[in-house]
């Protein structure tokens, strides 16, 4: 397996953290990861990206990720063709989006829709004016990729977040997790 | 604070460890293992993230290093080489600018023969302003002394600091390390770095004991007066001396850091799928080697005779492995971040002459890629040497 996988989000919504917890979980079922983001100016708000990659052998590349297996989204109203790029029939996009959201009717990858930001909402996950998603998507990717178990994600939070944020993060992971719908018609 | 049987602090590593962990935290993490005893440093983009981590050990009371606050990188430079002559372990980070900043004092720490360690973030440098990756910050002082590695992965960081004390420690060698690492690309890239117990880290690392000098206030010397020229030769010939002695050093300590933890990433220089007879050697270095495995992967698979050198050590230069790797090379290609401005890349330069002095000459290519973190696939590579090679034919 060499999956690649892409996050989608906006500055201060914890995207890097994200990746990394994916990474971790991945991990601790013993495989080869990594976690990374492209930096620039930082800007609360704008565009970020970040990568997290899950091998199961050593992991040699340095480079960015160009045609992810998995796309996730942290924020609903990002540009579509800001996180369309580089996806093929094997991609599995994963959206926060309150619907099913509708992409061209050539964006034939599998496709889950999440309500992270009702679920932020009602576990108070804020800071300033962002509601954060990050480990709310991360619940979500693990379901709808199958890639890691909820339990090594619930585990990987406890060695990424400081203690005081475990338990509501925790809650948020499972609620992706649980609340992830794939789309009706499959893609 | 430096008394050898009291040794600083180091909290927290009672047990062989893993953790997802940047490479800047990687070489704070070493720092603190090996329990360095002075940190001076002063923040800049990218490297800024591992004096933060120290800073925070410090704090808590898990690493027990004294900390200076100065006010820049000029001074941190400043504060090691007063501290090491006091016979102290130092560290320091630093990056780019910040870097040159300390220019004259990191020759001043290497022809004192100190022998600090600075965990150097490699980044561009400015007109036109850039945080990302690029090599000439530290390889515009390849000619200071200091010991130079240049690390392909985070996991490579942790063990080359702790390895760098060991080497430049030894009473052969007494020179100060540059430890490198790509702005961002390991910087700020998290993977799961293996860390040995403090006990084990101990028993690999004793305590800094300098035999060639140690200022104390009960036993005055005086150092760095106006020397003659009829004694400046002889230091600077020990000098050239220690450094060429560094590389025999290097390849031991290396080698008995792969007996104790069960991990290698070449000495002086790591070869990937090259043997005697290899055609075409593809030579590179940092992180863009790594990825260039995966190059040599794709070419093997078409049918290509290629292998992949990585200059790990830039200082002291490993002319005679680079000869040896090469002995049935027909073709040389440099992939490097490096340039020097007016003649070729910096790696590139050096492996020639080393070449030269040999019976192989190679046809060299030469490409300077990756400048200011520009990304560099495998596959990008890969149509590079293609097209070299191609280009032979016509």
């Amino acid at each position: 397996m060499f999956e690649e996988i892409r996050w989608h989000g906006r500055g201060g919504q914890g995207a890097v953290t994200s990746a990394k917890i994916l990474a971790a979980a991945a991990h601790r079922e013993g495989k080869s990861v990594q976690a990374f983001a492209f930096y620039g100016a930082e800007r609360r708000g704008a565009p970020v990206e970040t990568y997290t990659r899950i091998s199961d052998k050593p992991i040699k590349r340095h480079s960015a990720i160009y045609h992810p297996t998995v796309v996730a989204v942290l924020d609903p109203v990002l540009p579509k063709i800001l996180y369309m790029k580089g996806i093929s029939e094997k991609t599995i996009l994963v959206v926060n989006s309150n619907k099913e959201i509708s992409f061209p009717s050539e964006l034939k990858c599998k496709k889950f829709w999440v309500d992270a930001t009702q679920i932020a909402i009602d576990l108070k996950l804020r800071i300033a004016e962002s509601y954060i998603t990050n480990t709310i998507m991360t619940g979500a990717v693990a379901k709808a990729t199958g890639l890691v178990k909820l339990d090594s994600v619930l585990e990987a939070i406890k060695s990424q977040l400081n203690e005081r944020l475990w338990e509501s993060n925790l809650e948020a992971a499972k609620r992706g997790y649980i609340e992830t719908i794939p789309y009706k018609n499959g893609v | 604070m430096t008394v050898s049987n009291n040794r600083p602090v180091s909290l927290g590593h009672e047990k062989p460890m893993t953790l997802i962990i940047s490479g800047n935290h990687a070489a704070a993490y070493a720092a603190k293992m090996a329990r360095v005893e002075v940190v001076a440093a002063y923040p800049i983009t990218p490297s800024t993230g591992c004096i933060e981590k120290v800073s925070e050990f410090v704090d808590s009371g898990k690493m027990g290093a004294k900390y200076i606050k100065v006010e820049s990188e000029h001074s941190a430079a400043g504060a090691l080489i007063g501290a090491s002559a006091t016979g102290a372990r130092t560290f320091s980070s630093t990056s780019s600018h910040g870097l040159l900043y300390m220019a004259e004092l990191v020759w001043w720490a290497a022809l004192a023969r100190l022998p600090t360690v600075m965990s150097i973030v490699n980044r561009e440098l400015a007109p036109a302003w850039s945080i990302w990756a690029q090599t000439q910050d530290s390889m515009g002082l390849r000619d200071s002394g200091c010991i130079q590695y240049y690390c392909k992965n985070v996991q490579e960081v942790f063990d080359t600091v702790l390895m760098a004390y060991k080497v430049g420690e030894n009473e052969q060698v007494y020179m100060p390390s540059l430890v490198c690492q790509d702005a961002f690309i390991l910087s700020h890239t998290s993977a799961p770095v293996d860390m040995p117990s403090q006990a084990e880290v101990d028993d690999f690392l004793p305590p800094y004991t300098p035999k060639h000098f140690i200022l104390d206030p009960k036993h005055p010397v005086t150092h760095s007066n106006l020397s003659y020229p009829s004694h400046f030769r002889e230091k600077r010939q020990n000098i050239m001396e220690s450094t060429h002695r560094a590389k025999q050093i290097i390849k031991d300590v290396c080698a008995d850091y792969k007996k104790r933890f069960g991990r290698f990433h070449g000495d002086l220089i790591e070869t990937y799928g090259i043997d005697k007879k290899t055609k075409h050697i593809i030579v590179s270095h940092s992180s863009i080697a790594e990825e260039i495995e995966v190059t040599v992967d794709i070419l093997k698979e078409k049918g290509y005779d290629v292998g992949l050198l990585r200059l790990r050590v830039l200082r002291p230069f490993p002319d005679e492995e680079i000869r040896e790797a090469c002995k049935g090379a027909e073709t040389i290609h440099f992939i490097e971040r490096a340039p020097s401005y007016g003649y070729k890349g910096v790696i590139a330069i050096d492996t020639m002459a080393a070449l030269y002095e040999g019976d192989n000459h190679p046809k060299p290519f030469h490409h300077i890629e990756g400048l200011s973190g520009m990304d560099v696939t495998a596959e990008y590579v890969a149509d590079l040497i293609e097209k070299d090679l191609a280009s032979l034919k016509r």
